[in-house]
């Protein structure tokens, strides 16, 4: 870690050199890190990586004209190399006739969201943890022919975000994680579990142990017919899906595409009014970051508003091409299908899981899906994917038996209109379009969901 | 703040004496790789950029075997003092986790095979070197192809073209204790373009010359004049319109034919990660999840006579090729699937010494900071006899499907479904009309012994995707499939209704 002044030196420093090589407007992020993980599999640690990685990335404007380039070095040289050929790029490229100006200084919050003990967890610390979480997985088991493993990993990792641009903007923040996923496995059941904090010390590994072990007790599965479903889907599964509804239709990008669902219906109820779907980068009950890849301070955007679609993720580019206001939702500039929702909640409920149990007379609960794909029809969020990890059959308001892996090929849009219940308690899970992003996801009990076989 | 640089020469200096010092350190194996990549791509929409970027990417990582347990550090930095602070960090590594009685050993991990000392250089053809041809120049094709559809009536419900052009330039250099010094350099570029029709709820995409960012290959720019993509884009806006105003694709149980770039997905998704050694072990179980075969599944029959599928990391062009992989093993071709059998894994020097074989040299990473895995190569559906038209004469009644448009498979790579852009219905062996969003599913074995042609060598080309994603974290790499169209009996087809 350079610290905030370190960097917001060597930001400035290279900004001024931009004007002075002639630009109009030159913005320097610089993300560095330090990445740690640790993975396991049959109840053995299997690799363990660490990583150290610091990269400057330039914007430069030149009568509307933009380049972008990066490069993972401190090398005054390399640096100056890359500022040139951003310079060059710019030159090259059309001006984008709406594109004024680079973002203006904001006031961000200030919020604790490193914690030093996390950044400087060792592997011995790891391999402790992790042992523990072996241990207890044998202990569990009374009778040894039905030996649980345990794999999974569990990831550690300090980050610092620092920008400076030629509207005198300088934004410094940094950021730790911890991650741990467990997956439980007693031929042929599989059991999840997963948490992710700032701080490792928050880390309930007793908890995640005993949640996946529940999944994965029994000895047989039976094999449901496929059809139509009443399904509870737990956070990871949620999670699975919304990764997708961003994709497919919560970025500007895809609006102005047209391929999104919400292109053409803004202002009406396409889900259930049950459902809210906002973003909030300053929400202390998610992971709040104060700000976005180009320093626009993080606030409040409604996306899906009980049920009506309100907004799609604008950045400062596609906020000037549609005549918007950015919302805040930059993506590092070297992404290329952004701009993205990156700190997305659903609004929670107000039953816990069991309480949504007991109200299913015959259904299916599912932990989690595998490789969902949500690109079938995207103006229907027509999606599939199999479930994994621990699928029950419901009856009678109880969890009766663990049933085989099934396929569900359904349209979200239908499937989010039929929300009857959302749980109170969520759960957080790092976003894949950003590096500091989380969202908060809630379970979900829907009416009906397809299952084909 | 910034540091003196060291030029890559003398940092090599630095890693062969950081190679010593490992030694020295009594580790019973370590390699280091040193990678540096450039690339350059972008990102144009109706004849307009609409992004464009230049990354440049250099590290080093080291990976150590200690006491039966492994240790990986990787940097950006590239000093002396950090050379011997990743070498630390790693072996400590090792050192932790096989103290703590939690690594590998016992249990016959953390070993490996050993491999004789190599020097070798090698540089991937590149005939045209993309990094010099100006930019205007350059983005000409998709310039050109993404704006075709601009101020003409008939395409009025064109909605958006789109096209991507991204070229990379990778020097590796690989060293490890065993005394391997291997230096290679590879080109990779590749372009696509995609036709966005819509009209009211009906979206419909084309693209070409392949979806999810078109085509990848070893080489440069000559590899983007080859695909001729403004001289297609006329065909494939007709076809987008067509797709607006055809039938949906019945469901039912049919014949079906598969072209040549969906063929290449159907073996990567189904065969390709299926055959993944470290899979069968359930070392992947935590995210990629395993595979339906076992040890046990060598020799047994899971494609039809017809089926003969190979690695081949040795072809010219191929996304995925190499001479020497990530752990120092020479590049072979082998079969995968012979005559309809299945015969051999991708393996790695780990898991092939505990399968009590060699490695076959399948092990990449996506980068300097990311640890070697098995990956997939190039893997090829090798040619069978005549051509398409030959395919759909002799098909009687059934469906074409062409380009993918979504993919979906199970954790043992048995259960797939996968939806295409644009299905042909053949009735009596000739192609009648277009059909919109068919989507077919199916078991792996199953699936593949019901494929009873292969067209032959004048329909058989190069596919390449450059984001293969495995590991966590996550690690996507280019992977080349040679292919050409197939015909399969009794496939699940469907459709998906907006
Ligand atoms: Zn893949």
């Amino acid at each position: 870690m350079l610290g905030r002044d370190r960097v917001i030196e060597l930001l400035r420093k290279l900004v001024r050199e931009a004007e002075e090589s002639g630009t109009g407007q030159a913005e320097a992020l610089y993300v560095g890190s330090h990445n740690s993980t640790t993975r396991f599999a049959n109840s053995v640690i299997t690799q363990n990586i660490k990583e150290s990685n610091g990269t400057v990335y330039f914007r430069v404007l030149l009568d509307k004209r933009i380049g972008v380039t990066s490069a993972n070095s401190l090398h005054i040289e390399d640096l100056r190399r890359c500022m040139k050929k951003a310079i060059e790029i710019a030159r090259q490229s059309k001006p984008l006739k709406f594109f004024d100006s680079l973002p203006k200084p904001s006031e961000y919050p200030n919020i604790k969201t490193h914690y030093p003990k996390t950044a400087t967890l060792t592997i011995s610390d790891k391999v402790k943890i992790l042992g523990n979480v072996f241990k207890k997985s044998k202990s569990a088991i009374q009778n040894p022919k039905s030996e649980i493993r345990v794999g999974g990993a569990f990831s550690t990792s300090e980050t610092e975000i620092g920008i400076a641009n030629s509207n005198n903007l300088t934004a410094y923040q940094p950021f730790t994680s911890a991650h741990l996923s467990l997956i439980t496995s007693s031929p042929p059941s599989l059991g999840f579990a997963n948490q992710f904090e700032r701080d490792v010390k928050n880390i309930d590994t007793d908890k995640l142990l005993s949640t996946a072990m529940k999944k994965c007790i029994a000895k047989k599965r039976d094999k449901l017919k496929p059809g139509r479903y009443k399904v509870i889907l737990e956070p990871p599964a949620v999670n699975e899906i919304l990764e997708w509804l961003i994709y497919i239709t919560f970025g500007a990008s895809v609006f102005i595409d047209g391929t999104s669902f919400m292109t053409g219906n803004i202002g009406k109820k396409i889900m259930s009014k049950k459902l809210t779907i906002y973003d909030d980068g300053g929400d202390t009950r998610g992971f709040p970051v104060p700000f976005d890849f180009e320093g626009v301070k993080k606030k409040r955007l409604d996306i899906i508003k009980n049920g009506v679609a309100i907004s799609p993720a604008y950045d400062t580019l596609l906020a000037k091409k549609c005549r918007k206001k950015t919302t805040g939702h930059a993506l590092m500039p070297d992404d290329t299908e952004g701009p993205f929702p990156t700190n997305v909640f659903i609004r929670e409920g107000d039953c816990t899981l069991d309480e949504m149990i007991s109200m299913v007379d015959r259904g299916i609960l599912v932990t989690r899906f595998h490789y969902v794909n949500g690109l079938l029809d995207t103006k229907t969020a027509s999606m599939t994917g199999m479930t994994r990890d621990g699928t029950f059959y419901i009856e009678d308001g109880e969890i009766r038996y663990p049933v085989e892996d099934m396929r569900f090929t359904a349209s979200i849009l239908d499937a989010f209109s039929k929300i009857e219940v959302i749980s109170k308690e969520r759960q957080a899970f790092p976003t894949p379009y950003s590096i500091v992003g989380v969202n908060i996801l809630p379970a979900l009990l829907i009416k009906e969901f397809s299952f084909s076989d | 703040m910034t540091y003196t640089p060291l030029t890559k020469h003398s940092f090599i200096n630095v890693l062969e004496h950081t190679i010593t010092y490992l030694k020295r350190q009594g580790v019973s194996y370590a390699d280091i790789r040193l990678e540096e990549c450039v690339s350059e791509g972008v990102m144009v929409r109706d004849g307009e950029i609409d992004r464009l970027w230049d990354k440049l990417d250099t590290g080093f990582g080291i990976r150590v075997l200690h006491k039966g347990a492994w240790g990986f550090a990787a940097s950006s930095l590239l000093t002396e003092t950090e050379a011997k602070r990743v070498a630390d960090d790693a072996v400590s590594q090792a050192k932790a986790i096989s103290q703590m009685g939690y690594g590998a050993r016992g249990k016959g991990q953390g070993a490996i095979h050993k491999n004789p000392p190599v020097k070798f250089k090698h540089k991937s053809p590149c005939h045209i070197d993309p990094f010099i041809i100006p930019i205007e120049e350059r983005l000409y094709p998709i310039l050109k192809a993404t704006s075709l559809h601009k101020n003409y009536r008939q395409y009025k419900k064109i909605h958006t073209i789109e096209g991507f052009m991204d070229f990379k330039k990778t020097h590796k250099t690989f060293l490890n204790t065993e005394g391997s010094f291997i230096k290679q350099e590879i080109f990779l570029s590749g372009a696509g373009i995609k036709v966005i029709a819509i009209d009211g709820r009906d979206v419909q995409v084309r693209s070409f010359p392949d979806s999810h960012n078109g085509i990848f290959r070893q080489g440069g720019y000559e590899r983007i004049i080859e695909m001729d993509i403004p001289e297609n884009t006329p065909r494939i806006i007709e076809e987008a319109l067509m797709l607006l105003k055809a039938d949906y694709c019945p469901s039912g149980v049919k014949t079906i034919i598969l072209g040549g770039s969906q063929v290449a997905l159907q073996i990567h998704e189904s065969i390709g990660h299926a055959v993944e050694l470290d899979r069968t072990m359930g070392m992947e179980v935590s995210l990629a999840g395993g595979t339906f075969l076992t040890a046990d599944s060598i020799g047994t029959k899971i494609c039809s006579d017809v089926v003969n599928i190979t690695a081949d990391p040795a072809i010219e062009g191929g996304a995925g090729s190499y001479i020497y992989d990530d752990e120092g093993t020479e590049a072979k071709r082998i079969d995968i699937v012979k005559n309809g059998r299945f015969v051999n894994f991708l393996s790695s020097r780990e898991t092939a010494k505990l399968s009590g074989m060699e490695s076959n040299g399948s092990v990449r990473a996506s980068g300097w900071s990311h640890i070697p895995l098995i990956r997939m190569s190039n893997i090829n559906l090798e040619s069978g006899e005549g051509n398409l038209g030959d395919l759909i004469a002799d098909a009687g009644d059934g469906i074409l499907l062409q380009t993918n448009k979504s993919w979906s498979i199970d954790t043992l790579r048995l259960n797939f479904q996968f939806g295409v852009e644009i299905g042909w219905e053949i009735k009596r062996g000739r192609i009648t009309r277009p059909l919109k969003n068919p989507v077919y599913s199916g078991i792996t074995p199953e699936f593949w012994k019901s494929c009873n042609a292969v067209c032959g060598r004048e329909e058989w080309k190069i596919y390449g995707l450059s984001n293969c994603g495995k590991g966590d974290p996550i690690q996507n790499i280019a992977v080349g499939h040679g292919a050409a169209p197939a015909r399969f009996n009794k496939v699940k087809v469907g459709t998906v209704k907006c």
